[in-house]
């Protein structure tokens, strides 16, 4: 029984007025259709009412009311807004939601005046953390919402209480993103470097306390860089990249890097600008974040514009260089191998140091992988070499593969033509091989391809070899080694063939043998 | 810290004003000594305090206005 049952009854009980019992009675006999309740809310100026109790009663089949009340609740909280923002702003963003109106149009925009009055709500009550929180939903095209968020971030970023390092780098792309601002920006140079200055040292504080601080200076330093040639190609506002990805913004930014090569103080710095507003910049982001795995996830799948191909080759040597710290060689040399990267003095050093480590023979082979990027007549490859003959005398002790023997010792030679010791490390290591080839061909009765080996060699330590075990497979033969004498005649004539091919007149002297 | 807020002045309080305000705050006692100096230093040094007027004052106005699209 609902409400007006129960008053009902009790009216009847204390002998009340009756006819009021008689007309709550019959009401509760009926109950109110709430199409109509709903409607009389609508029209008393309570839509939310309305729609609320619309939504309770899920049978009603009335989706073109529930849109128009919809429209009418937009209308109301517009002017409840305008009306007084500050007070609010919380009750219609509550609304908003309560009544998924975001989706209607005109919602979205209503939700982002939402936004932009609790940021002025949240600055007023100084707020700060609040206000970083918003960063993900801030329209960086505004100034004033702009200037909100960096002034609170750097009021964050200066009070004695350590941050966290997104914060920081949030910090970083709002607040030099404001000090570049044409409007909401200092006006004068002087304060822009003052400012400059009291935010850098504030950073510095921040940094010694938190693992990859240098990253954050380094951050810091590059994007006052960009940010100042850019300055020097635009009156307009630009942004931080990760600020210009966020507001849709980092593809006017590349367009204009793009025709401002002058404005640059070199190709590299021109090239690096772009690449952070290009289909890499993403990417990029990723990378500052230590977040090197994400970061090759997110490598654009065309890499044909410029920008964008600098880009990629950055994270793909940053990565690599990461994974060689690591000693994750196999996947250094796969992200350094998988694209063009660019080869960097920290690569060039770490690799060396790895060169130095007792290497496994995967290890190594990987090593030498991302040794064939070293570029031509660099000025490590007297230690490189060096590293490599080390590397392969220890092999060599340890009875290493030919094989790889053969490939350390070739790069080491390569690496310095004029090194004597190098090159004759390599003509030992490549007797070796082979041998080992010949070998194994004999080891499954390839006679022929232990013919070509021999042949081509220009060792005649190899020939010499293959004739041996040439002699002594025919011995094995003689001696019943094959099933029949008809499997042993072809066996032998197949010896004599590879024979006659390594050494015709040897072939003959053995044909008058067998 | 916002010395604006600990010394109860304006954006644009002249120095004699800030003075003023300092001696009032020592003797309302709602900050210690020690920060309503701090304060008063910083606002009467003319570059720090214009780090200081960027950092604390901005105008939220536009963020409350309506937006065109709406």
């Amino acid at each position: 029984m609902n409400l007006a049952g129960i008053c009902a009854g009790l009216l009847r009980l204390f002998g009340g007025r009756v006819q009021t019992a008689a007309r709550l009675e019959a009401e509760a006999a009926e109950p109110p259709d709430p199409l109509q309740v709903g409607l009389d809310l609508a029209a008393t100026g309570d839509p939310a009412g309305c729609l609320r109790l619309w939504l309770a009663a899920e049978y009603l089949d009335i989706d073109e009311e529930k849109l128009r009340i919809q429209f009418l609740l937009l209308d109301a909280l517009r002017r409840r807004l305008n009306a007084g923002p500050l007070e609010e702003e919380e009750g219609v963003s509550a609304l908003i939601k309560e009544f998924s109106l975001s989706g209607l149009p005109g919602g979205p925009e209503l939700l982002a005046r939402c936004r932009s009055i609790r940021l002025a709500r949240l600055w007023r009550d100084g707020l700060l953390e609040d206000i970083a929180v918003m960063a993900d939903q801030t329209d960086w095209r505004q100034p004033a919402a702009l200037a909100v968020q960096a002034k609170a971030l750097c009021r964050l970023l200066a009070a004695e209480e350590p941050i966290a390092p997104s914060l920081a780098r949030l910090f970083i792309n709002a607040w030099l993103t404001l000090l570049f601002h044409p409007e909401a920006g200092p006006q004068n140079e002087r304060l822009r470097q003052t400012l400059l200055d009291f935010s850098a040292e504030r950073l510095r504080r921040q940094a010694a306390r938190m693992s990859g601080g240098a990253g954050l200076l380094r951050q810091w330093e590059e994007l006052i860089s960009i940010l100042e040639s850019l300055r020097n190609l635009t009156k307009e506002p630009i942004c931080a990249p990760a600020l210009a990805f966020q507001a849709g913004l980092a593809e006017r930014h590349c367009a204009l890097i793009k025709s401002g090569r002058a404005a640059f103080a070199d190709e590299t710095a021109w090239l690096a600008a772009g690449a952070a507003y290009s289909a890499a910049g993403e990417s990029l982001l990723l990378l500052r974040e230590g977040r090197e795995e994400d970061a090759l996830a997110e490598l654009p799948d065309d890499e044909g514009d410029s920008f964008a191909a600098w880009g990629a080759a950055e994270v793909r040597a940053a990565c690599g260089l990461r994974f060689l710290c690591d000693r994750r060689l196999r996947e250094a040399e796969q992200v350094l191998t998988g694209g063009p990267a660019h080869w960097t003095a920290e690569l060039e050093e770490t690799l060396l140091d790895v060169l130095h480590d007792e290497l496994d023979g995967a290890e190594l082979a990987a090593s030498l992988g991302i040794l064939a990027l070293l570029p031509p007549g660099s000025g490590a490859a007297d230690a490189f070499c060096a590293a490599l003959a080390a590397q392969a005398a220890r092999l060599r002790a340890d009875g290493a593969s030919p094989r790889l023997l053969a490939a350390v010792t070739a790069k080491a030679a390569a690496l310095r033509p004029d090194d004597e010791a190098a090159r004759k490390l390599h003509e030992e290591a490549l007797l070796n091989l082979e041998l080992a080839r010949i070998n194994e061909a004999f080891a499954c009765d390839c006679f022929a391809e232990a013919a070509r080996v021999a042949a081509a060699s220009r060792f005649p330590q190899a020939r010499e070899h293959f004739f041996a075990e040439a002699g002594q497979a025919a011995a094995r033969i003689a001696c019943g080694g094959c099933a029949d004498q008809e499997a042993a005649a072809y066996v032998l004539e197949e010896l004599q063939a590879a024979c006659s091919a390594v050494d015709a007149e040897c072939c003959s002297v053995g044909k008058a043998r067998l | 810290m916002n010395p604006f807020k600990i010394l109860d002045v304006g954006q644009d309080a002249e120095p004699a004003e800030v003075m003023r305000a300092a001696a009032q705050a020592l003797r309302e006692r709602r900050h210690s000594a020690r920060e309503i100096a701090a304060a008063r230093q910083m606002l009467m040094e003319p570059e720090q305090r214009a780090v200081l007027v960027f950092l604390h004052f901005t105008d939220t106005a536009p963020l409350l206005r309506p937006s065109d699209e709406s």
